[in-house]
């Protein structure tokens, strides 16, 4: 597992419309093959959580981002240097809890739900579950239980996309990835 | 662009009835095809509500609908009933070029995800290249109303040749960034082609198996490639070979081919 050396920091960009209707092929297979909203929005997850466990060492080979000291720290990586680099956005944290446990991610463009209309019989479909799972995937190997929820979506009519992100533990052995 | 702005503005009026007092669309409407044509489209947010209206016709009944809530009409009418959902800002957004980008690992890693999907569903290569072919016609026959309304300002192609170099060309800049790398003709059919990509995006991080060497993912292109053709009024069935790099053979239905000779010296 040597580092490549002269790797570039700079990964690749590419339009972000074939990646958007990927995913909504991904999804529209997904709920023809699913016989209901919440095994799709499990299934969303599960991939995500998939790609966040390989993501994290993509991440950190061209983010060169050493270990996050707090919570705060990490939302920030989060927010400003991974969603920039792997989707072209950057969400504002805000609602922190009291306890500094707790922050949304607010996302004012969503690049997965470009040309989405959620039609009325899909109304419990998380469509961009797929992110939550990326997030848990990707924290949980740097030793990072976090519970990700989507507490607001743009398709379901509200104003903004907010991601909820809470801490959970740290987690002490290193689990080998696929086993929770 | 001229009748839809005629329709739009009927419609305008019918909601408006004369002498109403809401803003009278005639003063409105100019205004807005300058933000129209202005706009950025890069951002996200909705846009000035008529904006949106002289692009996509579906967010022009939206913002009629609209305006008559706002109104507070009584009377929602069936057509109402039908678009109200239009409210979603996403459908404000003009169709223009879009500026944002993401990262080709991101793409690779959910590109991923959906090919083990689909093997996890299937018994053989073929019925694996069969769904992702089915996947890549989504997306084809999405992405096409957004080109030809972008790339060629709503006119279709009408001969072989020219709809093959649109795929060559804008369709794989829009998808891939770059054209494909050739376009060929079949010496002994006239019709079938060829695109040839050495390097198909799609495939930049997969690596085959041995025991499932004939497996090529750049089936989601062809699936893609086939919509693309077949939406367009061109039928045609589409593969995926390794040959010098990545081949996607398009075999045109008798049909087009007989209809293109037909138009030969026009």
């Amino acid at each position: 597992m040597s580092r490549q050396a002269g790797r570039g920091t700079e990964s690749k960009k590419m339009n972000s419309e074939l990646f958007t209707l990927t995913y909504g092929a991904l999804v529209t297979q997904l709920c023809k093959d699913y016989e209901n909203d919440e095994d799709v929005n499990k299934q969303l997850d599960k991939m995500g959580y998939n790609i966040g466990v390989r993501l994290i060492e993509d991440f950190l080979a061209r983010s060169n981002v050493g270990r996050c000291h707090d919570f705060r720290e990490t939302a920030d990586v989060i927010a400003k240097i991974a969603f920039k680099m792997y989707l072209g956005i950057t969400p504002s944290i805000t609602n922190w809890s009291p306890g500094g446990d707790e922050f949304s991610l607010i996302l004012e463009n969503n690049p997965l739900v470009d040309f989405v209309e959620l039609p009325d019989n899909h109304s419990s479909l998380i469509y961009s579950n797929l992110l939550c799972g990326v997030l848990r995937g990707a924290l949980e190997m740097v030793q990072m239980a976090v519970d990700v929820k989507f507490v607001q979506d743009t398709l379901k009519g509200d104003s903004v996309t907010e991601i909820r992100m809470k801490f959970i533990r740290r987690i002490e052995d290193n689990l080998p990835a696929g086993e929770e | 662009m001229g009748v839809k702005l005629e329709i739009l503005r009927m419609l305008l009026y019918l909601s408006f009835p004369v002498g109403s007092s809401g803003s009278p669309p005639g003063r409105v409407l100019p205004a807005s095809r300058g933000a129209a044509q202005e706009g950025d489209f890069s951002s996200g947010r909705p846009r000035a509500a008529f904006s949106c209206a002289l692009r996509r016709p579906r967010g022009a009944f939206a913002t009629v609908s609209a305006v008559k809530q706002r109104r507070g009409a009584a009377g929602a009418g069936t057509m109402d009933a039908r678009f109200t959902r239009g409210k979603s800002p996403l459908l404000e957004r003009a169709l223009g070029r879009p500026r944002t980008e993401v990262s080709l690992s991101a793409f690779a890693l959910l590109f991923s995800e959906l090919v083990q999907y689909c093997q996890n569903r299937v018994y053989s290569v073929a019925e694996l290249q069969a769904k992702l072919a089915q996947l890549g016609h989504q997306v084809g026959l999405r992405i096409l109303d957004a080109l030809v309304a972008r790339e060629k300002s709503g006119r279709r192609e009408i001969k072989v040749l020219n709809v093959l170099l649109f795929v060559k060309g804008p369709v794989w800049r829009a998808l891939f960034g770059k054209e494909a790398d050739k376009l060929e003709q079949a010496n002994d059919d006239d019709k079938t082609y060829y695109v040839i990509e050495k390097e198909p995006l799609v495939n930049t991080y997969i690596s085959v198996p041995k025991e499932n060497s004939t497996l090529n993912c750049a089936a989601f292109t062809a699936g893609l490639v086939e919509a693309v053709l077949t939406a367009s009024g061109f039928p045609a069935k589409v593969t995926a070979h390794w040959h010098k790099g990545t081949t996607l053979m398009i075999k045109f239905e008798e049909a087009v081919i007989a209809r293109d000779k037909s138009l030969e010296g026009r």
